[in-house]
């Protein structure tokens, strides 16, 4: 069965507050966005292992929803 | 001479009739003392072969969105073909609440107030995030949607995705509409939902109003236009 996660913008604390009231007790996951931004992301991260780390929650597809949306909602199979 | 008598139905012919027609019963009862509910059923019951129940079910499902569908003007990460509404092995609940809240959004898109609020529940309440207003049954809700449809005559609805959940649904979407003052605005949002008896018992919206006052404020109308669909809402 697919995991639903729903991630919201952090710009939209009152949705994800009412989003993990309404939705705690389902198979929806709701998150709150708490990425840097890509600036500050440079800035910090320096090594290669944490440059790996980094390349693996990055979504771009989700950033990209995220600027334009106050959620996004994301669908990971087979858990 | 011809002689014609009536024969008897058997029991297998009817059996056969149902499974090939199908049978839809669909009742309720209410027992309440004082105007409070002491007893309350809700029956809708298909009876039909798993062929026939098939065929109906796809002739009667909304449309799947497809990528045309979606506003040319939104940005390329936005026009994206919605995924898949629910994942598999869902409850049947859940694909219910999904189909419901595809009809809300085509009522909606196709100014269809009677059949909106057909799709309500006798207690329906209606909550945003906005302003403290809260709509209670149907004929609220016609009388709201008849005022957005007065102040926004184009209003529509994109749907981007659908998350149905037993008895819960989101609808994420993105609306655009003129204002009268032909002030073209957008704003994205969402809708939860909450089924009960088959038809949608409540909703709470939620909508970027910055993203929708960015173009306005610019032309310092923005405040008088944000009033309007608060109060509406």
């Amino acid at each position: 069965m697919d995991r639903i996660l729903c991630i919201v913008s952090r710009q939209h604390p009152e949705l994800f507050a009412y989003l993990q009231h309404r939705f705690k007790d389902s198979m929806v996951s709701v998150i709150l966005d708490r990425r840097m931004t890509a600036r500050r992301r440079r800035e910090i991260v320096a090594d290669a292992e944490e440059r790996r780390r980094d390349e693996r929650r990055r979504r771009p597809d989700v950033d990209a929803d995220l600027l334009h949306h106050s959620h996004v909602i994301v669908r990971l199979p087979g858990l | 001479m011809i002689l014609e008598r009536e024969r008897a139905t058997q029991p297998v012919e009817v059996l056969d009739r149902v499974l090939d027609k199908g049978i839809v019963i669909d009742a309720w009862l209410r027992v309440s003392v004082g105007g409070i509910d002491l007893l309350r059923v809700d029956a809708h019951v298909v009876v039909a072969s798993i062929e026939t129940y098939l065929k109906y079910t796809e002739a009667v499902s909304p449309p799947e969105p497809t990528e045309a569908s979606l506003p040319s003007a939104a940005p390329p990460a936005l026009r994206t073909v919605p995924r898949r509404r629910t994942a598999p092995g869902v409850h049947p609940a859940a694909v219910g609440a999904a189909r419901l809240a595809h009809a809300a959004i085509r009522a909606w898109n196709g100014r269809d107030i009677h059949g909106y609020g057909a799709l309500l529940n006798d207690d329906y309440v209606g909550e945003t995030h906005a302003v403290p207003i809260t709509l209670y049954g149907r004929g609220a809700a016609r009388r709201a949607m008849r005022m957005k449809f007065a102040l926004f005559p184009d209003l529509k609805f994109d749907v981007h995705d659908v998350v149905a959940t037993g008895d819960e649904t989101l609808v994420s979407w993105v609306a655009t509409a003129t204002t009268r003052g032909h002030e073209r605005v957008r704003v994205s949002g969402c809708t939860v939902g909450r089924m009960r008896g088959g038809k949608i018992g409540h909703t709470w919206c939620y909508w970027d109003a910055r993203e929708m006052l960015a173009p306005l404020r610019a032309r310092s109308h923005g405040s008088h236009t944000l009033h309007c669909v608060a109060a509406t809402s």
